[in-house]
């Protein structure tokens, strides 16, 4: 399997700030990613996992280090051509949804294809497909204010996925989410790896989801601090996580 | 840490928030101040100019303190709901609602100081201004800039009155609604439902009311029938149709441009988050461009009036005042020979150009239409086709039975002529009164006629009357340049009038010399001849009676040109003014409304570039958002208004003229609105995180 997502000796430095001191968020992280992988990405707050999130979906530059993915090096885009890259290769989950007040449901699903010119019947019959996937088929004249955070969710993901993306980033999906709406969720979060082959990365603190993942980067400092590969059930791994995390805790302090 | 300690840390916070609606409320004073400037400016209401503009200045004064009512409120509505997860958030802690209206009255109270203080300041210092620049464009010389302490009262007076509603809206809002509700306020607030068929009623009442403006404006007669002597009421009724039909119309024309694009999904998908955010935030959108379409409309109604009153006369005075000088000798009034006229002029150090003794008979008309016999009230005079010739240098032939109708304006000599012509020679004061009373007690023909005793008097019969247009006299009425016309008859019909009283006018040029000495020799070498040294002290007396010396001023065409100036210069002037304050008012709603919109936009802006939109898509978005604002008012406001204007020239020939220096106007109207456009546009840009 070639690698979707390489990352190469990345680091990524705060400069000081009204006299703080200047904070290494990132230190000089390298890993890779195939094609069709699940990762979760853990590790305490303050770590640096929403500063890696960033930094590979371009929303962030490095300080140094090299991203590249789907054989592309991000940093060489110039800023429209990142904004067209995160358009067509990345979807993107948010904790909150992030969500536009304006459009229905299905306008914001539809929302990265209609940016991309895509012709409007072929919007129609892709975000039907992608709603049914999601089962929010019954949702879409409505608007994000009507419905749960749990619906809301289901949108987003449908949204990150809708333009086939190389990778799919998830920002602490199931942070606002209730514990049978976050199952909910991470079931279609595995759905998609699983039958629609998307690669996943995903950053959360909540070991129940990372649970799902077939592989867990756990990060401290800006380090990676150790890999962990899912084998056979996922009780078993669910177990494993919060044994190192109760372990790294323990480091901590 | 105590309470006031919050309520400061709150102010100091939401600062720039803060500064935005003291600002637009210390405009909203502003305005007020520099309309009460104008309002209660004793020295222009000595000006008799403003007696002619008082009405518009007072029907001026609903459309301002409406508009200080409204946009009062809607910031105040807007500046709550958009805290309301402020407001919320103090509330789930356990502030109580007295606390929390103890601090809003408390930011209230900066706020009201504020804005009067520097409404107030920001008033003296722009009205000054104006009046300034204003002035010095107009030429007027004259100071003429006043402020009362009544400009005070009404300034301070319906800001604190719009203020003080307010604050009550706030209060209810706090204590009635749950706390959820204040908090999803700001989400919800453009939430508004559309109505398809009021919205289609109110476009149809729309245009209606338009077309019967107009139509009552040019003389429909099916209509003017319809309305019989009502003819204000039925205008005032149309513009109140118009001004809130416009409300629901612009409602349904956001709705309808929605519903064309959603039947074309790839013109919908291309704009759709313009489209969505057009009915997302439906109410404000429709406020806003209601308010800003109607400020802009009535700014350029105003200006355009005033600009086009001065554009006419300045037009037409060469018409009606063709010579130099005139010196009008009739009832024993003026007695002087043309040797005597030249002897002074030479005296002075000048030297008389052309020269004519004109002579006519002063005479009242009567016209017979087919069932109706009316009086035609217009100053006018009988005049030989020999006197006529000589003094125009033309060959016209009149025949005995018939009457050639000159007159001085232009486009007049087109009206059709469907009527007999009844003229009355009499002295001027009897002819006068006779008019009058028939005007009291109309009669008909014959029994006009019988009463008529021995009065002299000609008849014509419609078929041997013909038109004519010459600036034949320096004319003047009562009103400033009142038109007059002439009534040209056979030789042999003019002597049968010997008997009557005859006036000559003595019109001339000057080849050279000082204009102003000579009329001042001329006039004192009359006031001699009169046997009165204190006749016509100022220019600006009252003219039109003939058998009175002071009304009798000999005309000078300088100095009627700078009465003119003078008068027109002063509508002019108030009429600019009151367009001025309502085009910056439009202005200062059209900044509120980008301060306000910004935050949000900046927010969906951050987002859009996370789902991967680039800086030129997010630019064209908000470019979009900003056009529509801008532009679509000065369609929306314009275009009525132009048509209105349009309507009310169609008295003249010089519509066309006059039409296009309104459209220069407009011209001018959207070039400023594209320069502020150009450049709020980049201060957008920013605000919203992008780089211009």
């Amino acid at each position: 399997m070639s690698d979707i997502i390489q990352v190469d000796r990345l680091s990524k430095i705060y400069r000081s700030f009204k006299g703080a001191k200047e904070v290494k968020a990132l230190d000089n992280i390298s890993f890779t990613a195939a094609k069709g992988d699940f990762i979760g990405i853990m590790g305490p707050s303050g770590s640096g996992k929403t500063s890696l999130l960033n930094v590979l979906s371009g929303v962030d530059t490095a300080t140094s280090g090299e991203v590249t993915i789907d054989g592309k090096s991000i940093a060489k885009l110039t800023k429209d051509d990142l904004a067209l890259f995160r358009r067509r290769q990345i979807g993107y989950i948010f904790q909150d949804f992030n969500l536009l007040d304006s459009l229905t449901l299905k306008e914001n699903i539809a929302l990265p294809l209609i940016l991309d010119h895509v012709p409007a019947q072929q919007i129609e019959s892709r975000v039907d497909d992608m709603m049914s996937f999601f089962g929010i088929a019954d949702l879409a004249g409505k608007y994000q204010y009507h419905v749960s955070g749990g619906q809301k969710q289901r949108v987003a993901a449908a949204r990150a996925l809708i333009p086939e993306p190389a990778v799919v980033f998830a920002d602490e999906p199931t942070g606002n989410l209730d514990s049978k709406s976050a199952s909910d969720i991470m079931d279609m979060l595995t759905q998609m790896n699983e039958q629609r082959a998307s690669t996943i990365l995903m950053v959360t603190h909540d070991a129940f989801a990372a649970s799902y993942c077939k592989r867990i980067i756990f990060i401290k400092d800006g380090q990676i601090n150790l890999q962990i590969q899912r084998a056979g059930d996922r009780k078993a791994f669910f177990d494993k996580i919060l044994e190192i995390l109760s372990v790294m805790r323990g480091d901590a302090q | 840490m105590t309470f006031t300690h919050i309520v400061s840390k709150n102010l100091r916070y939401n600062f720039k928030r803060f500064l935005s609606y003291l600002f637009v409320n210390s405009f909203v004073v502003a305005v007020l101040f520099m309309y009460g400037s104008l309002l209660f400016n004793e020295i222009l209401a000595k000006d008799i100019a403003m007696k002619l503009v008082s009405d518009y200045i007072e029907i001026a004064a609903y459309a301002i303190i409406l508009f200080s009512i409204a946009f009062v409120s809607y910031t105040g509505i807007y500046f709550v709901k958009s805290r309301g997860k402020e407001f919320g958030v103090y509330l789930t802690l356990g502030m109580t609602t007295r606390d929390l209206m103890r601090m809003v009255i408390f930011e209230s109270f900066v706020v009201v100081i504020g804005s009067a203080i520097c409404g107030i300041a920001a008033g003296l210092l722009v009205s000054k201004l104006f009046y300034l620049i204003l002035a010095k464009i107009l030429g007027l010389t004259a100071d003429i800039y006043f402020i009362s302490y009544k400009t005070y009262l009404l300034s301070l007076g319906v800001f604190l009155f719009v203020f003080l509603c307010n604050l009550l809206f706030t209060s209810t809002f706090i204590r009635k609604l749950s706390i959820i509700q204040i908090a999803k306020a700001s989400s919800t607030k453009g939430l508004a439902k559309s109505r398809p068929v009021i919205g289609g009623v109110a476009a149809v009442v729309f245009i209606a009311s338009l077309w019967s403006f107009h139509a009552t404006l040019t003389g429909n007669e099916w209509l003017n029938d319809l309305m019989g002597d009502d003819q204000s009421t039925w205008l005032l009724a149309d513009m109140m149709a118009m001004f809130v039909s416009l409300y629901f119309a612009i409602a349904s024309g956001i709705d309808a441009v929605r519903a064309i694009f959603a039947r074309f999904p790839a013109l919908y998908n291309r704009n759709i988050l313009i489209l969505s955010s057009l009915s997302h935030r439906f109410f404000t959108y429709k406020v806003s461009l209601y308010i800003v379409s109607l400020l802009i409309a009535l700014s350029l109604f105003f200006t355009g009036f005033g600009l086009s009153i001065y554009s006419y006369t300045k037009k037409t005075i060469d018409e009606y005042v063709p010579f130099d000088f005139m010196i009008e000798s009739t009832h024993g009034i003026n007695v002087i020979g043309k040797n005597e006229i030249k002897a002074i002029v030479e005296a002075n150090g000048g030297a008389v150009g052309t020269f004519s003794a004109f002579e006519y008979i002063r005479n009242e008309n009567y016209r017979a239409f087919s069932g109706q016999f009316v009086y035609f009230n217009k100053a006018s005079f009988i005049v030989s086709e020999t006197n006529f010739n000589k003094h125009m240098n033309m060959s016209v032939d009149v025949a005995p039975d018939e009457l050639l109708l000159v007159h001085n304006q232009k486009g007049e000599e087109q009206e059709k002529v469907d009527y007999d012509s009844l003229l009355t020679v009499e002295p001027w004061r009897a002819g006068n009164a006779r008019a009058e009373a028939f005007r009291q007690n109309p009669t008909n023909a014959d029994r006009f006629v019988k009463s008529l005793g021995d009065i002299a008097r000609l008849k014509y019969e419609q078929p041997k009357t013909r038109t004519m247009y010459a600036s034949f006299i320096d004319s003047y009425g009562n009103v400033e340049f009142e038109s007059v016309m002439a009534n040209v008859v056979d030789d042999s019909v003019y002597d049968s009038l010997r008997q009557e009283e005859h006036s000559t006018a003595y019109l001339f040029n000057l080849k050279s010399g000082d204009g102003s000495a000579i009329f001042a020799a001329l006039l004192d070498a009359l006031r001699d001849k009169n046997n009165d040294q204190s006749l016509w002290s100022t220019a600006q007396a009252q003219l039109g009676v003939k058998d009175q010396a002071e009304y009798l001023r000999p005309i000078y065409k300088a100095e009627r040109i700078d009465v003119m100036l003078r008068i027109n210069g002063f509508m002019f002037f108030s009429f600019a003014f009151m367009g001025l304050l309502f085009l910056m008012s439009s202005i200062v709603v059209l900044y509120y409304k980008i301060v306000t919109d910004v935050d949000e936009e900046k927010e969906k802006i951050s987002l859009l570039k996370k789902i991967g939109l680039t800086g030129a898509e997010c630019r064209s978005y908000l470019q979009a958002h900003l056009a529509i604002l801008f532009f679509t008012p000065l369609v929306i406001g314009g275009i009525p208004v132009l048509f209105l204007l349009h309507a009310s020239f169609g008295f003249t020939v010089y519509a066309g003229y006059l039409m296009a220096r309104v459209l220069m106007l407009y011209g001018l109207f959207a070039l400023m609105n594209t320069v502020f456009y150009l450049t709020l546009r980049k201060k957008f840009f920013r605000g919203a995180g992008l780089a211009a």
